[in-house]
């Protein structure tokens, strides 16, 4: 059940309406209205594969349970033993998580990389490799799960019913392609009852909306007509459309995705929920350092909370700094899915942070650091490099591509005006005035309900005449 | 990644009270009072934003508060930025400290609902380094200075608009199903081309059959009645623009060619 869709949008009135009939603030109504919202969870997962609605389930039981253990185990006290039984814990719990996520993601890809090793060691037999169908959204369930219980180990969230840690990896709107939601952040707000105010309903209308336009308008015509093509046969085009293929594959990315997260947090928020941002104008940014406090930043600061200063971050010295932060990347990539390519894109970004905080140290005081405009320019170029690894189904074939735009080949021009437009709107929206989208909900707020219903029917209505045939699945979904 | 927020952990930021900058000092409270808007006015552009935040509520008989009268929606981000360096004394902390006089009525915004429990009626509360009680609009553990510059700290949404003292922050859920409403019967009206198409997207079973071709006849019947005629000159202008092509390329000269031949 994709979000722009007319099943979707059913689907959501019939929630909206059973979620908001529960309109008691007991205690008691707001169970009821949880419970609504995980079956409808349950539905809207189940519409893609009944099957891993059981997987979806028993992974929100096993982290609870394993938060119960902890809990537990600390009640006796903050005694080494009670520790060291939190601590156990708190391994097995993030094990199993690895396993499944492991299990559905990784499984294929090592034991073909393990067939490669064997057949050079001059093993003759290939071992049986599973399909293995991979669960939508697992990484970012188990991501979910998992911080769940690092956050109760370490004491920064309240112990939670299992009703809240079930809902809180099932709720629809993040299920499949996040913003992953810390407990801490989703757990108070299903404790107590929600509240739709008008800014609330404003901000997730005009958020829904901005999110159709980018997703259905620039996404998919860029994915359609222009981007696909090019990254299906790049030897056949010529250098400059293989170099606006690249920008347009940013484009198209960073639309697709941030349409999702905006899509994501206006229907949490018309639910009563708050999601946090999870994109900030991420072609803005001058440094790659910056560029992760803008892309995806609920991944990012998952990534940092729990590997980078896990690894130890800045506190053990530059050199275990450095190691860090390019173990966390190339994790980060991994958790893509299992590909080289990625680890190829993990590696690309981790080498480029290390080199900036080298460059930092090292740069001589005297020597002014690079102009705002040039900064941000180059780390566009970087980060649209490493963008062809992820797109390209194999290393050669980016390395091909990448071949393609640098022989500078002429040959027939097949990017048209619009696709260049739209690439230029897409970039655009990196320089907009920074609260544009906060502007509009401001202004709707305080107009009367024909008036907005007006401007919803005829934003509608223009996006229902240039979408594309068909809705392509949003990129992130096969994460 | 970034490290410098690994030193700037939440909890070690709630417990100093970040962005002591902002702090006030004990017993500043009425002085403050009549030049927080000149104060406001100097500040400049970027700390005059506030961070995206819940709608910090304003109250008129928050204790020390002089300034209560309703702020003029323009004005509302410096006075909310002015409301940053509000520092109000902690209960027991100065009991010999004469009280601010009492607001009148007229000053005094609408009675609003009760603010959620971390939520003060103003803002967040932090504590300064002298034991004093600060307001921050934001919660002290995020970062003061606008969101948009710093990288936004998680916690911080977009749905959080600023907060508009002019009008009361109503319920939403009567506005919001008034646009459902409304929207819904007007897109069946206008848009029934996009339930026409879902409804040819869908496998034919026994129990859907009569949704779907219900779906047909009523395209057919707003058709007859020319209100899919936005939509359609739209999608025609909309299809000329990506059917354009760069002038003099190959693409255009078949089409220049084809013309011609025609005529």
């Amino acid at each position: 059940m994709l979000f722009p869709t007319l099943t979707f949008h059913v689907f959501f009135i019939a929630v909206f309406a059973l979620v908001w009939a529960c309109r008691d603030n007991s205690a008691l109504d707001n169970e009821w209205r949880k419970i609504i919202l995980l079956v409808a969870s349950w539905i809207f997962y189940g519409a893609w594969d009944w099957r891993f609605v059981a997987l979806l389930i028993a992974s929100g039981i096993l982290n609870w349970s394993v938060g119960e253990m902890i809990c537990r185990a600390r009640e006796h006290g903050s005694s080494p033993e009670a520790n060291r039984t939190a601590k156990r814990w708190l391994i097995v719990g993030v094990a199993v998580n690895l396993t499944i996520l492991g299990f559905f993601k990784y499984y294929g890809f090592f034991l073909e990389q393990l067939n490669a090793v064997l057949h050079t060691a001059g093993w003759e037999r290939d071992l049986p490799i599973m399909e293995v169908i991979l669960p939508i959204g697992v990484s970012f369930f188990t991501f979910q799960g998992m911080s769940y219980q690092i956050d109760i180990y370490k004491g920064d969230t309240e112990r939670a019913s299992l009703l809240d840690i079930t809902l809180l990896m099932s709720f629809f709107p993040h299920l499949v392609a996040g913003p992953i939601v810390r407990p801490r952040h989703l757990v108070p707000q299903f404790q107590s009852v929600p509240k739709l105010t008008t800014s609330m309903a404003a901000a997730g209308i005009t958020l829904i909306l901005w999110g159709l336009f980018k997703k259905t308008v620039i996404a998919s015509e860029l994915a359609t007509n222009f981007v696909d093509p090019l990254f299906f046969d790049p030897a056949a085009h010529s250098s400059l459309d293989l170099l606006l293929g690249a920008y347009g594959y940013s484009v198209q990315i960073y639309c697709d995705f941030s349409a999702y997260s905006d899509m994501a947090i206006g229907i949490a928020a018309l639910l009563g929920y708050r999601f946090p941002w999870n994109f900030n104008q991420p072609y803005r940014a001058h440094s790659l350092q910056d560029f992760w406090r803008r892309w995806h930043m609920s991944l990012s600061q998952w990534l940092r909370d729990y590997l980078y200063i896990g690894m130890g971050g800045s506190r053990h010295g530059k050199r275990r700094m450095y190691f860090a932060l390019m173990m966390t990347m190339l994790l980060g990539g991994l958790w893509h899915g299992a590909s080289w390519n990625f680890i190829v894109w993990g590696a690309i970004h981790g080498g480029v942070l290390v080199l900036e905080r080298v460059w930092r140290d090292v740069r001589p005081k005297q020597w002014k650091p690079v102009p705002q405009w040039l900064a941000i320019v180059g780390i566009f170029h970087i980060v649209t490099l490493a963008w062809i690894f992820f797109r390209m189904p194999g290393f050669g074939d980016a390395i091909a591509y990448i071949g393609g735009i640098l022989s500078l080949r002429g040959g027939t021009l097949t990017v048209t005006p619009l696709m260049v437009a739209l690439i230029a709107l897409g970039l655009s929206f990196n320089a907009f005035p920074r609260d544009t989208i906060q502007h509009v909900a401001m202004a709707l707020r305080r107009a009367p309900a024909w008036r907005v219903a007006a401007f919803a029917v005829v934003s509608l209505v223009v996006l229902e005449a240039m979408r594309p045939d068909g809705v392509a699945p949003f990129i992130y979904y096969r994460f | 990644m970034d490290d410098k927020t690994e030193q700037e952990q939440p909890k070690a930021k709630a417990r100093t009270g970040k962005g002591t900058s902002r702090k006030g000092t004990s017993g500043a409270t009425a002085p403050k009072a009549k030049t927080r808007s000149a104060s406001a006015r100097r500040t400049t552009a970027e700390e005059a934003k506030p961070p995206r935040k819940r709608p910090a509520r304003r109250t008129a008989d928050v204790e020390g508060d002089t300034a209560a009268k309703p702020v003029p929606a323009r004005k509302g981000k410096a006075a909310a930025a002015a409301l940053e360096t509000k520092p109000i004394a902690k209960k027991a902390a100065a009991p010999a400290e004469p009280k601010p006089p009492r607001q009148t009525q007229e000053d005094r915004l609408p009675e609003l609902p009760p603010a959620p429990a971390e939520l003060h009626p103003i803002g967040f509360l932090g504590e300064g380094p002298d034991g004093d009680v600060t307001i921050h609009p934001v919660p002290p553990h995020l970062p003061s200075s606008h969101p948009h510059d710093e990288g936004l700290e998680f916690g911080l949404s977009p749905v959080d608009l600023d907060p508009d003292v002019r009008v009361r922050e109503e319920a939403g859920l009567g506005w919001f199903i008034r646009i459902l409403a409304l929207s819904s019967v007007l897109l069946v009206l206008f848009n029934s081309f996009a339930i026409d198409k879902w409804a040819r997207e869908q496998p034919v079973t026994k129990l859907n059959s009569q949704v779907l071709i219900a779906a047909h006849q009523l395209h057919a019947e707003m058709k007859s009645f020319h209100l899919d005629a936005p939509l359609e000159g739209l999608r025609s202008a909309w299809h000329g623009i990506r059917d354009a092509r760069w002038p003099g390329s190959a693409a255009n000269r078949e089409k220049a060619a084809d013309h011609s031949a025609l005529k």
